[in-house]
């Protein structure tokens, strides 16, 4: 069992934002105006670039992890 | 404001609800990230010098035990027989070995604590950044979109009270 695996917490974001946005599409069925065009653009999409920001981070960072710890694991450690 | 935005009002609700739950689950996320990370830190920079350095020492102490058992075994000659000791220098040279990785993880210790110190503030900057959009921006989102709820509410209301106030009376 590894001491620190960060792809859990990626994909339990990952997925919570596709839902998100897979319930905005839903939402955008039945609103259909400029307030809800200006809604997406200013509240959903900017949302976006920190999610991937953070999922690319924590993807690079797990490597890191994984690598110090199979280099600094105790003998006879899996 | 339009009629189709009142017909909009459930799936707007519905909406902000799943707004509140992302944010319940990104705040999850971003707290365990953090712990696992420091966590993380604290294993490579606290546990890991002190298991390897342990290691050392003992190889030292393996080394000498090795070498004393090699030179009671070349002792042991029997007239002109000299006993190989061929399994007492094997354990020299293992012990030998030993010594050798543990220095050269003593040394990846420190290496790598420097590198996971790194990356961890560089990732620290990604998710600090996530977690102030989801307290700030994020937050006014949902607040926005309660509020234009509210709005199609009182509409909705206000227009049902005229239709009501319009109406003429029924005939007795």
């Amino acid at each position: 069992m590894r001491r620190a695996d960060l792809s859990v917490d990626a994909t339990k974001l990952y997925k919570s934002h596709v839902e998100l946005l897979q319930a905005w599409e839903r939402t955008k069925e039945s609103w259909k105006d400029d307030n809800s065009q200006s809604f997406e653009d200013e509240h959903i999409v900017t949302l976006g670039p920190f999610v991937k920001l953070l999922l690319d981070a924590s993807n690079h960072l797990n490597e890191v992890f994984r690598n110090a710890e199979r280099d600094l694991a105790s003998p006879g450690d899996d | 404001m339009s009629q189709a935005n009142v017909q909009s009002l459930a799936a707007m609700r519905e909406f902000r609800v799943k707004m509140v739950e992302f944010t319940d689950a990104a705040n999850d996320v971003l707290a365990s990230l953090q712990q696992q990370s420091y966590s993380f830190l604290d294993w490579v920079e606290h546990d890991r010098p002190n298991f390897w350095k342990q290691y050392m020492l003992r190889s030292f102490d393996y080394i000498a035990e090795a070498r004393v058992s090699l030179e009671q075994c070349l002792m042991r000659q029997v007239g002109d027989h000299r006993p190989t000791c061929y399994e007492e220098k094997l354990a020299l040279q293992a012990a030998k070995r030993r010594l050798e990785m543990a220095q050269e993880k003593v040394e990846a210790v420190t290496r790598w604590a420097n590198v996971v110190r790194h990356e961890i503030d560089e990732h620290e900057a990604r998710r600090g950044g996530m977690q102030r959009f989801v307290e700030t921006d994020f937050a006014r989102s949902i607040a926005v979109l309660g509020r234009m709820i509210n709005a199609i509410e009182m509409y909705a209301e206000l227009e049902a009270n005229v239709e009501y106030v319009a109406s003429p009376p029924a005939a007795t």
